[in-house]
C-alpha cells in the first residue's frame, strides 16, 4: 500500500525532531503484512 | 498470481473498474427491486444476498490457502491491499506483531458510490470483505472498524489484534 503523506507540516514546527520521523514512518508503513510460512 | 484472482476475475482490471461494472448492473437491479418492494424491504434482499455470496467467496478462497488461518488472513489481508493501494491514502498507527492499526483518509470507493448515492451498496461490495476476510483468520486475527467514509465519517478506523503465536 502506498501512503501518502496526508498531515500539513506545521509552520512553527521544529524541522530537527518533528517532521522528519513522521515521513519516515510515513514511507514505512503499509497495509501489507508478513505472511507466516505456517 | 495473487490468492484474489479469482475474486478479482480478471488480474488486469483494478479493482475500481471491477466494482464500477458490478454497479453499473446492480443499481439498476436494486432501483427497480425498490420501486417495486419498497425501499426497506429491497435493500434487505439485496443485503442477505450480497452478504451471503461475499461470505460464501472469501471462506473459499480462504480455504484454498495452505496453514493457519492467521496465515489465510494474511494472504488475502495483504492482496486485497495491493488491489486497493491505488485508490486509498492510509494514515498508519501501529503495525507489529500484536495489532495493526490504521485510518483510511480517502477512500475512491466512497467516493464513487457516495457521487451515486448508493453508499450502501458500496460498503456491501467493498467494506464489508475485509470482515469476511478476518473470518478467515479465526480466533487468530480479530478485527473491528468503527467508523468508515462509505458511511459518511471522515475516516475509516481499521483496528486488528493478533493472537499470540507459539
Amino acid at each position: 500500500m502506498n501512503v501518502r503523506k496526508t498531515r500539513e507540516r506545521k509552520p512553527d514546527a521544529d524541522a530537527s525532531e518533528t517532521s522528519v520521523p513522521a515521513i519516515i514512518a510515513a514511507a514505512e508503513s503499509r497495509m501489507k503484512v508478513e505472511i507466516p510460512r505456517d | 498470481m495473487s490468492v484474489l484472482d479469482d475474486y478479482l476475475v480478471d488480474p488486469r482490471l483494478s479493482l475500481l473498474d471491477k466494482t464500477r461494472i458490478q454497479a453499473q448492473v446492480l443499481v439498476p437491479v436494486l432501483r427497480a427491486l425498490r420501486s417495486e418492494l419498497g425501499k426497506e424491504r429491497a435493500d434487505a434482499i439485496v443485503k442477505q444476498a450480497l452478504r451471503g455470496w461475499s461470505k460464501q467467496l472469501f471462506a473459499a478462497i480462504g480455504d484454498g490457502v495452505d496453514g493457519s488461518p492467521r496465515r489465510k488472513w494474511a494472504a488475502m489481508h495483504t492482496a486485497m491491499a495491493e488491489m486497493t493501494e491505488h485508490d486509498v491514502t492510509v494514515e498508519m498507527h501501529r503495525h507489529d506483531k500484536e495489532a495493526l492499526e490504521f485510518d483510511v483518509t480517502h477512500c475512491r470507493f466512497a467516493e464513487f458510490f457516495r457521487a451515486l448515492g448508493e453508499p450502501e451498496l458500496g460498503a456491501l461490495l467493498i467494506c464489508e470483505t475485509d470482515f469476511d476476510i478476518a473470518a478467515a483468520g479465526g480466533g487468530e486475527v480479530s478485527f473491528t472498524r468503527d467508523q468508515t467514509i462509505m458511511q459518511g465519517a471522515p475516516s475509516c478506523t481499521f483496528r486488528y489484534k493478533f493472537a499470540p503465536r507459539s
